[in-house]
């Protein structure tokens, strides 16, 4: 058994990250997603203590906020593709996205890769994979989809079929696959035997398996997608992942119970998962939040608005299990950079240093935020920290501040002053009640005029489809891969092309990222899409991502943070220790 | 002057209100137009408030870390200290004043003349009049307030006067039921009938002898719905911040300032205070009148 | 009486009519486009997008074919199903009304208890100390926003009373299959999970109890009847209670008549807090996420509870006040 002490020693480490330095960021990177675990002993020893099975893990989620579909491949709601990623299997999945390490899921091992360049990939799956029986743990009676697909071996069809549903642009729901972007690439899916799928790829496409593993790269079953090409009912959500999904409740909870079938990756024989199941409560407010976790109602807290009542807690209570960690999702700011007064780089580069990025922590996170290049500083794919942290714009020194701004203003000027207007999306609220002092902030920094507007994020992301937005300041959720942070947004044909962008030099540059098959070589590319991007681009303007603030009860073994919405499979290797001495007072329910 | 040594309270109230008003307004210019908020609430425009120093978005930095000075104890330089995002709060309150309270002055006069104006036909007439208009009255009141108030900003594009106009229906039928009780308990006193069998006209009637009846509850229903309408506000601020428009009000002073309350209690203390004041204000102000208006309770 | 109330009900039912048919219309023609946020994002064609959701959800078609349908669906008790979730909003109105009722009756209850007594001490020591204390605090209570109220109990049990309110005791009453984790209608969670709502809902509509009880107390206490009840040398007690508090009751019906009928769907922001699974929260989401039918279903329900609360309140009233008479 673990005693408290230890624990609180290994807390050392913790305040080392709240430091973080590139040097201990570099650190960290060797030690794979072990940074998600601050505070927590290694893997390793916890796999020597038999884990306990039972129990219900209760985590504070997004999951009931809204609700736009439950189709797993056409929502692009985190939440809820969380939700998926505990239910439904992917062909590969994600160990460790900050790393970018990828591990078979369906597959029984990570697939074949053919041809040089490589354009060939023969997946083999697991045999005796069978779809979600919910009946037999929910006491209900069988639904029809369940009589349907129940109990029946997941094959190399479905995954030929999961993936063809997404590129079929004849489908009335074409619009709403939102992650078909990926699939363009694929040139056909052939079905070799029960078990054995190849996929061929128009291109050589480094990030491939990366499509495989990536969110909404489930695999469903035929049976349940009805006619109008959507599954979009409760009864439809049976996977042959680690947990049932139970229920939705809009606004309240969502609630999952352990698939008994589950095939378990590489050990069944540890029949996971350990939890009897897991519900996500959907509580917004810090009060609710910190007061459900002082009882123990909920096992693991963040804040919402107010950051200190969980830096209180820490000192209060020894022994907590902490991580402060970024969450993948960002502010920006995209410029249109084909007409008035944008298509002038010194324009946007005057917006790009006039903009404190520091200021903008400070009063969205009450300054737990980080900086933000064209990529997360979380994933490995992003420019050093270091790199970026010297970069005018970025500065934070006061002195450096002042040149920036003077540069700014300088630029500003010789541009000729133009009227500028940015339009804020309302959501989040801490974004869209920022808007006002960005306006003074820019007022003060160019000596110009700034206008701000606030609008729904539905009509910004019109707007940015339209065109009709020049200048737009967001709130969105990031990206795994350096391809999807970068080749959507920038390439003359990507899909999310709002900046009326055509640059053939960084066309190319993102296209030799693509085809570059080397990790280390293809990093380096990256690195340089990314400084192209910062000198001569400056289409999208990237400011800063926040950093969250986690606090676990002790007993609550295998707790990672999240870091990436997508990733529940994480809680098949959870377990609760009711033997450890925090587990006391723990309610029942909730 | 008897009536401010008789009601000493009454008058304090008064001050206080006057106070606030004087605080909300500004400079006058020349720019008139039809009442909007928060910049021309009666008809012309004004600029900063007479007693806020900043504006209500300006910021300030830290002196030693040149980082936002978030949460600073009051001082000389900002007397209810900052905010979260480094504003000033006294600023902060100063034109929130100006939006909230002109904000529930708005609704409540328009909610209360309509209220009163059915209220009083309705149960003077009584008949199919008063079946008619209570239905309809049932039918608008129907709606929760927050519900009108999210309806109405999702319908037109969200302003402060959409806000006001909503805020004045949500207020109508309350009014008018409160009105409507009282009428129909004096509608058959005899000095009414005296008046009707003297030939006086059903207008006539109303203004003269059934209106003042209604004075004293109207009172009572304009002061209480002002806290309401406030509190409407930042009701929806907190439900939905994305619908109210941002500018400093009192409702969002709370709403932002809720997280915090523990840590940094002076932006709730201050922002409650301002609603708590002036819902006090308005109370003792409308129970004043009230006595003064009514002859009965004199001797008492 | 008996025809009046018979004209009254179909009346009620010509209201609900009106109702469910401006709420049809308002919505349909409002500018806000419909379900944007199923569409936001997508790919391709943003009017394509749109226009697969509006097939899918059936609004495609004439105005009047599908105002049509929605009535004969009304007929037939079907309110239609939510565009979101896809689940029939009766059905998810029958789940919720259970925890709003309750919450509703509740406060209305500590209204009463508190409001009533309360407002008659203040009119009877008008400008005592006593009244001024009970008179500020009311004012406190109209002044400070449930949610702030609601925010600081909960932090202030938690931090010093080491006491919270279950978060989801309502939903863990139908058991978690197949681990029936607390014991079914457990009545003890069930009241600590509505005790903190029912006090900060029920303290605040009883100040406007207080407020409008004392003012018409004060009123009813200078009637001449009252001064001749003195005169008779009558205890104080009975003025109050039997002559005076018996005339001032009937704005308090009318302000009892008011909460009720917000209580349906009027919590908001304490269902929000509390994670009580209500039907305010309900009501907003569907506004907010232009989920017509639950708009169009929460409305309908909110408008017939409350012609039939207001039937209710004037006939209370008749009984009480002997010279308002119904022909």
């Amino acid at each position: 058994m673990r005693s408290l002490p230890r624990l609180a020693g290994r807390r050392l480490s913790r305040r080392q990250f709240l430091g973080a330095t590139a040097g201990l960021a570099a650190a960290l990177a060797g030690c794979g997603g072990r940074q998600v675990q601050e505070g927590l002993p290694p893997l390793a020893s916890q796999e020597q203590e038999a884990p306990q099975r039972g129990g219900i893990l209760r985590l504070p989620g997004y999951e009931a906020a809204v609700l736009d579909t439950l189709d797993p491949h056409q929502t692009q709601f985190g939440p809820i593709y969380s939700s998926h990623s505990a239910v439904f299997s992917k062909v590969l999945r994600y160990e460790d996205p900050l790393q970018g390490v990828i591990a078979a899921d369906l597959a029984l091992y990570m697939p074949e890769v053919i041809g040089d360049p490589p354009l060939e990939y023969v997946v083999r799956l697991r045999p005796g994979v069978r779809f979600q029986r919910p009946s037999t743990v929910l006491g209900r009676p069988p639904t029809p989809e369940e009589r349907a697909v129940g109990g029946r071996e997941l094959t190399a069809e479905d995954v030929k079929f999961s993936f063809e549903r997404q590129m079929n642009e004849a489908s009335p729901r074409w619009p709403f696959f939102y992650r078909a972007y990926q699939y363009q690439v694929i040139d056909s899916i052939q079905v070799v035997d029960r078990y054995t799928v190849r996929f061929r790829t128009k291109e050589p496409v480094a990030p491939f398996l990366h499509f495989l593993a990536d969110t909404n790269a489930f695999i469903v079953a035929r049976e349940l997608v009805d006619q109008g090409d959507e599954m979009n009912r409760q009864e439809a959500m049976i996977g042959t992942g680690p947990f049932i999904w139970d229920r939705l409740e809009v606004l309240q909870q969502s609630r999952f119970v352990r698939n008994p079938d589950w095939f378990g990756w590489d050990r069944p024989d540890l029949q996971r998962p350990y939890l009897d199941g897991y519900t996500s409560i959907f509580a917004f407010e810090d009060a609710v939040i910190e007061a459900a976790f002082r009882e123990k109602r909920i096992d693991v807290a963040l804040y919402q608005a107010n950051p200190q009542w969980v830096v209180r807690l820490r000192q209060e209570v020894p022994g907590l299990q902490t991580a402060d960690v970024g969450l993948a999702a960002w502010v920006n700011a995209r410029l249109r950079v084909d007409r008035p007064p944008f298509n002038d780089l010194r324009v946007r580069r005057a917006v790009h240093l006039a903009t404190d990025r520091q200021q903008i922590i400070d009063a969205i996170w009450q300054g737990y935020g980080r900086l933000h290049g064209p990529v997360s500083p979380l994933v490995h794919w992003a420019l050093p920290d270091e790199e970026l942290a010297a970069l005018p714009g970025y500065r934070t020194g006061r002195r450096e501040r002042e040149e920036d701004v003077a540069e700014a203003r300088r630029l500003y000027e010789a541009a000729g002053k133009p009227p500028i207007e940015v339009t804020f999306s309302n959501i989040p609220p801490g974004l869209a009640s920022y808007a006002p002092q960005y306006k003074r902030q820019l007022e003060q920094a160019l000596g110009g005029q700034v206008d701000v507007r606030v609008i729904a994020q539905n009509d910004l992301s019109e707007g940015h489809r339209q065109g009709t937005i020049p200048f737009s300041f967001a709130f969105d959720n990031g990206w795994i891969d350096l391809d999807d942070w970068l080749y959507p947004y920038f390439h003359s044909r990507g899909t999310k092309n709002s900046f009326g962008l055509r640059d053939p030099q960084l066309d190319a540059l993102l296209e030799a990222q693509r085809r570059e098959f080397d990790r280390e070589r293809r990093r380096e590319l990256g690195w340089q899409v990314q400084r192209y991007l910062l000198e001569r681009v400056l289409a999208r303007l990237d400011m800063a991502s926040p950093v969250e603030l986690w606090v676990a009860w002790p007993y609550y073994r295998g707790f990672r943070p999240l870091v990436f919405f997508g990733t529940s499979y994480f809680l098949a290797d959870v377990w609760l220790d009711s033997r450890h001495p925090s587990f006391r007072g723990r309610p029942e329910g909730a | 002057m008897r009536a401010l040594r008789r009601k000493p309270l009454g008058a304090l109230a008064a001050a206080v209100a006057l106070a606030m008003v004087v605080a909300a307004v500004g400079p006058p210019e020349p720019r008139f137009g039809l009442p909007d908020l928060p910049d021309r609430p009666l008809g012309f425009e004004m600029g900063r408030p007479f007693l806020a120093r900043y504006g209500p978005e300006d910021f300030f930095y830290d002196e030693e870390t040149g980082r936002l000075a978030r949460f600073q104890p009051p001082s000389a330089r900002h007397w209810l200290g900052t905010d979260d995002k480094g504003r000033d709060v006294w600023a902060r309150l100063v034109w929130g004043t100006r939006r909230s309270l002109f904000l529930a002055l708005w609704a409540l006069a328009l909610g209360t003349a309509g209220g009163t104006a059915i209220g009083v036909v309705s149960a003077y007439f009584l008949g199919r009049t008063d079946l008619l208009l209570q239905r309809l009255m049932d039918a608008l009141q129907a709606f929760p307030p927050l519900l009108v108030l999210m309806l109405a900003v999702s319908l037109v594009e969200p302003s402060l006067r959409v806000l006001a106009v909503a805020l004045a229906f949500v207020a109508v039928p309350g009014v008018q039921r409160v009105v409507r009780s009282v009428v129909l308990s004096v509608r058959n006193e005899t000095y009414v009938e005296a008046a009707r069998a003297m030939g006086a006209s059903h207008l006539r009637v109303m203004v003269r002898h059934v209106l003042p009846n209604v004075m004293a509850p109207v009172t009572v229903v304009f002061s209480v719905g002002l806290g309401g309408a406030v509190l409407a506000e930042a009701g929806l601020s907190f439900i939905d911040p994305s619908t109210v428009p941002q500018a400093a009000s009192w409702g969002l002073m709370l709403a932002e300032g809720r997280s915090f309350m523990f840590e940094h209690p002076h932006v709730v203390l201050a922002a409650g205070g301002a609603i708590a004041l002036a819902v006090m204000a308005f109370n003792l102000l409308g129970d004043a009148l009230r006595d003064l208006l009514d002859p009965r309770l004199r001797p008492l | 009486m008996l025809r009046y109330l018979l004209w009254r009900l179909l009346l009620n039912l010509l209201v609900l009519l009106v109702v469910a048919s401006l709420v049809f219309l308002a919505l349909r023609l409002s500018p806000g486009e419909v379900l944007e946020v199923a569409a936001q994002g997508a790919q391709g064609d943003p009017q394509q997008a749109r226009e697969a959701v509006r097939r899918s959800l059936g609004l495609d078609r004439p105005l009047w074919e599908q105002y049509w349908d929605y009535l004969s669906d009304l007929a037939r008790g079907d309110l239609g199903r939510s565009f979101r979730t896809r689940s029939p909003v009766l059905e998810d109105i029958g789940e919720r009304i259970g925890p709003s009722l309750e919450l509703g009756l509740l406060q209305l209850a500590v209204a009463l208890l508190v409001g009533v007594p309360v407002g008659v001490v203040a009119a009877v020591r008008r400008d005592t100390w006593a009244d001024y204390v009970l008179r500020g605090a009311a004012t406190f209570l109209l002044g400070v926003p449930a949610f702030v109220l609601a925010v600081f109990a909960l932090l202030a049990s938690s931090r010093y009373l080491g006491w919270t309110p279950p978060i989801t005791a309502y939903r863990d009453l139908v058991p978690f299959p197949p681990f029936d984790t607390p014991a079914p209608e457990d009545p003890w969670a069930n009241l600590q999970v509505m005790a903190l709502p029912a006090l900060i809902g029920g303290l605040g509509t009883g100040a406007i109890v207080m407020r409008f009880l004392r003012s018409q107390m004060l009123e009813v206490l200078g009637q001449d009847y009252i001064r001749t009840a003195w005169a008779k040398g009558l205890a104080e007690q009975v003025v109050v209670m039997r002559h005076a508090l018996r005339n001032a009751l009937l704005p308090v019906v009318t302000v009892a008549g008011l909460v009720l009928g917000t209580l349906v769907a009027g919590n908001v922001v304490l269902e929000a807090i509390f994670l009580i699974p209500g039907l305010g929260l309900y009501a907003v989401n569907g506004v907010r996420q232009n989920d017509y039918p639950v708009v169009q279903g929460m409305t309908l329900l909110v408008a017939s509870f409350l012609v039939f609360v207001n039937l209710l309140v004037d006939v209370v009233y008749a009984w009480l006040d002997p010279r308002v008479r119904y022909a």
